[in-house]
């Protein structure tokens, strides 16, 4: 058995190599389809999780923010970026003056033109509670402000990178001078391409004195954030919103954007098993003849269908490997196509090619291969071996 | 009982709208380890006449035995299975398969009977093409091609090896050659031939020919060489 199946197989990758051009077209289109695919499948996976640990590094569960629409300021704090919505410094202790809220933060955000054309750098300015909710921040080298006044920065891990600055070295913000004074770990979110200060030096530099772009909280039970939200409606020029509610309607944008990533990747599928469909059907044409030989010399119409399916199977297999490679290769590319086009995208890798994606792309793609070279192998195998070998010529 | 036998043999074909009878009423019996030439003119028969006495096609009328077993009520499979346990072919074009070593191409009908004692080699160095045996179809030439096909047919054993018109492509040394290796091999072996061949003056060591006209069979059957 064993033997048969590896003769079939040795069979099938000697047809292939053999008829070189049309083998290399159809393991073209299914590459093609399955990076397409891989693409799509790693897209969906991978951009909710990224919102998901971006929201999660936030390290609150609601926010409070200026007025104004809640879920706009929301993901502009989760991408980053200038709100000209400001709440008062005094709200601030009324806020945490809930029963509720065990944890808070308060902080302001604002962007300035990079060094990069076109580019902008986030700083945002925090106070000594910003480390109580982010218990995954970690210092890759140096440590927190001196005081609350300091005119230091910490410095997210791409800033450090890209800047090549360290410990100690200096950066100019708006006429000032500020000492770098620590750098923080690779988060794999949205802090890693912001400049912190100290709450007070941004108010400062930024000249919004006891103004504040936002509080983060955290509550002890996330059941009671209604109560507080309820309650906090009250106050005037503030809104409170969930993350939760953010990230559900982040999701529902995104579930649209999916739909039409999904159209776009069913169009290349389909392309791809019309591509191997006709090269099944070019290849059972072309070997007519040879079928018809192999019957007429006693091969069974099972073993036949095998030979004949297995070409395309071994055709498909080449192509989805082929096709992972590429998107693995392509992940970039997608990733800033991405970027390129949504107007909220969080922070980290958003095309995750896990095992799972790429394993699920390949078994998609190779079994809808394998179902449009079934019809061509079946009628090969059925037909009468004179029949086959006169049409052969 | 013959080996194969046929009686009341009929086969149309479609072209168009018409029905073209390509044989007709052709009865014929061939025993054990006979030498039978079916001869005629092009289109007269000779290759459907061959392709119904090995189940490869199906009559629209009449009967074809195998073993006394009836080949047009059999299944496609047993009749595969017929083939592949008694039966060889020799085709005028060869129809090796294109991708195969003539090692493997000789190996086909054991590979399909999927047991066998393996004599591809043994058959190879019959045919003289010992050495050529890990070559493909395009590196051989004509002559050798055909000789590869030989042994392609006789290395399952059959009882019975089917020859349409196998020298027609040739030229006249490689023709003598293949006839002079079917007649030794069917001498040697006892094996039953039958071959179709355009002219039976082609075919030495022919037992009896049969000749073949517009579908019909036009002359008793004749014992002899004298065609």
């Amino acid at each position: 058995m064993t033997g048969r199946l590896g003769t079939t197989f040795a069979w099938a990758f000697a047809s292939v190599a053999f008829h070189r051009a049309r083998s290399v077209a159809a393991v073209l289109l299914v590459a093609v389809a399955t990076a397409l695919v891989a693409c799509t499948l790693g897209f969906q996976a991978g951009f909710e999780r990224a919102l998901d640990r971006n929201v999660e590094a936030l390290g609150y569960q609601v926010l409070v923010t200026g007025k104004g629409c809640p879920h706009e300021a929301a993901t502009l704090i989760l991408r980053g970026g200038s709100i000209p919505m400001y709440i008062q410094d005094d709200v601030y202790r009324h806020v945490v003056a809930q029963p509720e809220v065990a944890e808070s933060t308060r902080f302001l955000m604002q962007s300035v033109p990079g060094e990069l054309p076109g580019a902008r750098q986030l700083y945002v300015g925090i106070d000594d509670d910003f480390l109580r909710l982010k218990p995954g921040v970690a210092f890759q080298r140096g440590e927190w402000f001196s005081a609350e006044t300091a005119g230091e920065a910490i410095l997210g891990f791409n800033v450090a990178e890209f800047r090549r600055l360290n410990v100690g070295d200096s950066i100019e913000l708006l006429g000032r001078e500020l000492t770098v004074r620590g750098v923080l770990d690779k988060l794999g979110t949205q802090d890693d391409g912001t400049v912190f200060l100290p709450l007070a030096v941004a108010q400062d530099v930024f000249e919004k004195p006891d103004r504040l772009t936002g509080i983060g909280l955290r509550l002890d039970d996330l059941g009671e954030a209604a109560g507080l939200v309820d309650r906090l409606y009250d106050v005037p020029s503030i809104q409170v919103v969930r993350m939760s509610q953010v990230q559900s309607a982040v999701l529902g944008v995104l579930r649209g954007m999916r739909a039409l990533f999904l159209a776009f990747a069913a169009v290349c599928v389909a392309l791809a098993l019309l591509g191997v469909f006709g090269a099944a059907l070019l290849a059972l044409q072309e070997r007519r003849g040879e079928l018809g030989v192999l019957r007429a010399l006693g091969c069974p119409g099972g073993t036949l269908f095998r030979l004949a399916w297995c070409e395309s199977l071994v055709l498909s297999l080449l192509g989805a490997v082929v096709g992972i490679l590429v998107a693995i290769a392509l992940r970039g590319a997608a990733e800033s196509f991405v970027r390129a086009n949504l107007s909220f995208v969080p922070g980290g890798p958003i095309v995750e090619t896990t095992p799972a994606v790429l394993l699920t792309s390949v078994a998609l793609v190779v079994a809808l291969c394998l179902a449009a070279a079934a019809l061509p192998a079946w009628r090969s195998a059925a037909a009468p071996p004179a029949t086959s070998m006169r049409g052969a010529g | 009982m013959s080996l194969v036998a046929a009686t009341g043999l009929r086969k149309d074909y479609r072209q168009g709208g018409d029905v073209v009878a390509a044989l007709r009423d052709v009865a014929l019996a061939v025993e054990e380890g006979e030498f039978l030439c079916v001869t005629g003119p092009s289109g007269s028969g000779k290759s459907t006449l061959l392709s119904l006495l090995a189940g490869l096609d199906r009559p629209t009328r009449g009967s074809v035995t195998f073993r006394g077993e009836a080949l047009e009520t059999a299944s496609s499979g047993r009749l595969a299975e017929l083939r592949r346990t008694g039966m060889g072919f020799v085709f005028q074009d060869f129809r090796l398969v294109r991708h195969l070593t003539a090692r493997a191409n000789v190996r086909l009908p054991l590979l399909f009977a999927g047991d066998g004692e393996d004599r591809a080699d043994e058959l190879l160095e019959r045919v003289g093409l010992a050495a050529r045996a890990g070559h493909r179809p395009h590196e051989l030439s004509r002559g050798e091609m055909q000789r590869v096909a030989v042994a392609r047919a006789l290395v399952h054993d059959p009882a019975v090896v089917f020859a349409d018109e196998p020298t027609a492509s040739l030229d006249r040394a490689n023709r003598e050659a293949v006839w002079r290796l079917l007649s030794e091999l069917h001498t040697e072996r006892g094996l039953t031939l039958v071959v179709a061949a355009h002219d039976a003056e082609q075919v030495p060591g022919a037992a009896r020919t049969v000749r073949l006209a517009d579908g019909r069979m036009v002359e008793p059957l004749r014992r002899g060489t004298d065609g």
